[in-house]
């Protein structure tokens, strides 16, 4: 194709592009702020002559300890990516939140699954491995105390102690953690072809290795009851319009009928009560021109016997599904209030969590995730520690405490500020002795 | 707090927000793929635009430059969150013509630097130096950038 007939179609995507001008639309704030040019440097000079304070002068002794058996506390700001992240083995105490946060470039992409302390601020990776270049599913218990990795296989790593116990997949084939049971006894997984597929449900029982198989096929989602006696899940999401409740030997309960387009608001979709079961719905996709408008999407709560007509009006959700993936609903703060998972509630496009009164529809913004001042670190896959959360209060978060430098940090480091120290070492010996002359 | 301002109210902003707007969601649209990512980002750099208007000379470049940074600052975040992220339902294109589709494939195979290169050459008709201005380098990377750019997209043109 010639360069013209580049141009040409090039003009003809660009026109086909819908463009509506409207100055109001950049309605702002007005915080002028004069930055004088050199400040950027200068406090970027700063910053890494602190960090390296922190990392090697200050290190170690200055981290807080958890407080343990300290009342577990949700902190309102959760740091952002950092390269120099300290990381733990496993044995890292109870945990409020584990979540993936990220940075990336077209050529390095960076990412780590962190766990949020549930008393202090305190942060660590937990190295877990990819497939497919991508960083494996995981699920954090309802205490914080369990972390479940999938992947290959299936780990069990707990928190408390650092002990891991393994449990062999499929040649080939990919398990992802859905679920954990309130008990902590059960995990609900899926095996399936690749990453990011469905596949078939089934439960493993954590202290016997015992595994029972519950769905047939295309599960993506699933949710125990909070007395952890059924799970409900969605098979063949987004074509069937039904979601499926089964016992715990994998025999079907019940199946509820879902408004279409819908799906489990995630592994927390039980309401405390076991009354309702959260689903978000999307309207039909609007066409307007050549414009298509995704559908605005609602938590609409279904009675769990299957009753029509029983829960709660739905309440709207735009602003508050994740901003990138994972659950929609993380848990409740209350029997009437949950935390969800938000993503531009107030303009912006920070990762939120989102506290939602289900009977008012009221909510309020209870804790954010930093994604950098140009917008382009990621958070994904926020979960909670649901045991937790009833009643929890927020704290005011200070600065983070990530942990000793991961070693490739320290060593790197050293190596780059070695020959400083040896060149002015050379330089103080050389006046020292020219004083002495 | 801060209150909200009517940028109404600002005949300059207006007029580079009527002159300016509609090729920048372009841009951006071509570097994203999106058209409502392309006008989210846009509007932000405006409000950007808005808050230094009293340090901004040249709107029209300081506009390029503030887009292609945002566009490739978002679309980093998208490669992390497309390579972890449940796949979602496919989405409806809009209807073109057979070279326009051919040339949109070929867009998304190169890299967001490329694909903003690339719309500020053939649709801005731009010259080297004021794209090296939008997209903050050298002229000869500029030269680098669109003959990589070019031989990925003839490549997937054949």
């Amino acid at each position: 194709m010639s360069e013209q007939r580049i141009r040409d179609a090039l003009r003809e995507i660009a026109g086909s592009v819908p463009v509506r001008p409207d100055p109001s639309a950049a309605m702002v704030t007005n915080s002028p702020g004069t930055r004088k040019s050199w400040l950027v440097p200068v406090m970027a000079a700063a910053a890494v002559v602190l960090i390296l304070a922190v990392g090697l002068v200050s290190w170690p002794g200055g981290g807080q300890q958890p407080a343990a058996g300290g009342e577990p506390t949700l902190p309102d700001r959760f740091p952002a990516f950092s390269h120099v992240q300290g990381e733990t083995g496993g044995k890292f105490g109870r945990a409020i939140a584990a979540y993936f946060n990220g940075s990336g470039h077209e050529d390095f992409t960076f990412g780590q699954l962190i766990l949020a302390s549930a008393e202090g601020d305190r942060y660590r990776e937990i190295e877990v491995p990819e497939v497919d270049s991508g960083l494996v599913d995981t699920r954090l218990s309802a205490s914080g105390t369990k972390l479940v990795i999938g992947g290959t296989s299936m780990a069990l790593v707990d928190l408390l102690t650092g002990a891991r116990r393994e449990y062999p997949g499929a040649a080939g084939r990919y398990v992802k953690p859905l679920a954990i049971s309130p008990d902590e006894r059960l995990v609900a997984y899926t095996v399936a072809d690749s990453r990011g597929s469905q596949g078939i449900l089934a439960l493993l029982d954590l202290s016997t290795g015992q595994r029972t198989q519950v769905g047939t096929k295309d599960v993506s989602v699933a949710a125990f009851s909070p007395d952890g006696t059924e799970i409900a899940f969605d098979e063949g999401y987004p074509d069937r319009d039904e979601l499926l409740i089964a016992r715990l030997d994998g025999t079907i309960a019940r199946r509820i009928v879902t408004p279409p387009r819908s799906s489990l608001a995630g592994a927390n979709s039980w309401s405390p009560d076991g009354k309702w079961l959260v689903v978000i719905s999307r309207e039909p996709d609007r066409y307007e021109g050549q414009s298509i408008w995704a559908g605005d999407p609602s938590y609409v709560f279904l009675d769990t016997a299957g009753k029509a007509g029983q829960g709660p009006a739905p309440v709207p959700a735009k602003g508050i599904v994740p901003a990138a993936w994972g659950d929609a609903l993380l848990g409740w703060r209350s029997p009437t209030s949950m935390l969800v998972s938000g993503g531009d509630v107030d303009g912006t496009t920070s990762n939120l969590i989102v506290e939602v009164n289900v009977l008012t529809g009221s909510r309020e913004i209870v804790s954010r995730f930093a994604v950098g001042p140009r917008d382009d670190l990621a958070v994904g896959d926020v979960q909670l520690a649901t045991g937790l959360l009833d009643g929890i209060g927020i704290r005011h978060s200070t600065s983070p405490d990530r942990g000793i430098w991961p070693a490739w940090a320290i060593v790197s480091t050293s190596v780059c500020l070695a020959p400083f120290v040896v060149a002015v070492i050379l330089w103080w010996r050389k006046r020292s002795r020219a004083v002495l002359r | 707090m801060t209150q909200p301002v009517d940028v109404r109210d600002d005949a300059w902003f207006c007029a580079v927000y009527e002159d300016q707007f509609a090729s920048l969601v372009r841009l951006a649209f071509v570097t994203t793929g999106g058209t409502a990512s392309a006008e989210d980002l846009v509007q932000d750099v405006f409000a950007d635009l808005y808050r230094r208007r009293a340090q901004v000379s040249d709107p029209a470049a300081w506009l390029r430059r503030a887009t292609v940074n945002r566009c490739t600052s978002w679309v980093r975040r998208r490669v992390l969150e497309r390579k972890h992220a449940r796949p979602e339902p496919v989405t409806v294109e809009v209807p073109l013509g057979p070279d326009a589709v051919a040339v949109r494939k070929a867009l998304a195979q190169l890299r967001p630097r490329h694909r903003a290169a690339v719309f500020l050459r053939y649709y801005l008709d731009l010259s080297d130096a004021d794209i090296a201005a939008a997209m903050q380098c050298r002229p000869g990377t500029v030269k680098s950038l669109l003959h990589r750019g070019l031989n990925v997209m003839k490549e997937h043109l054949r």
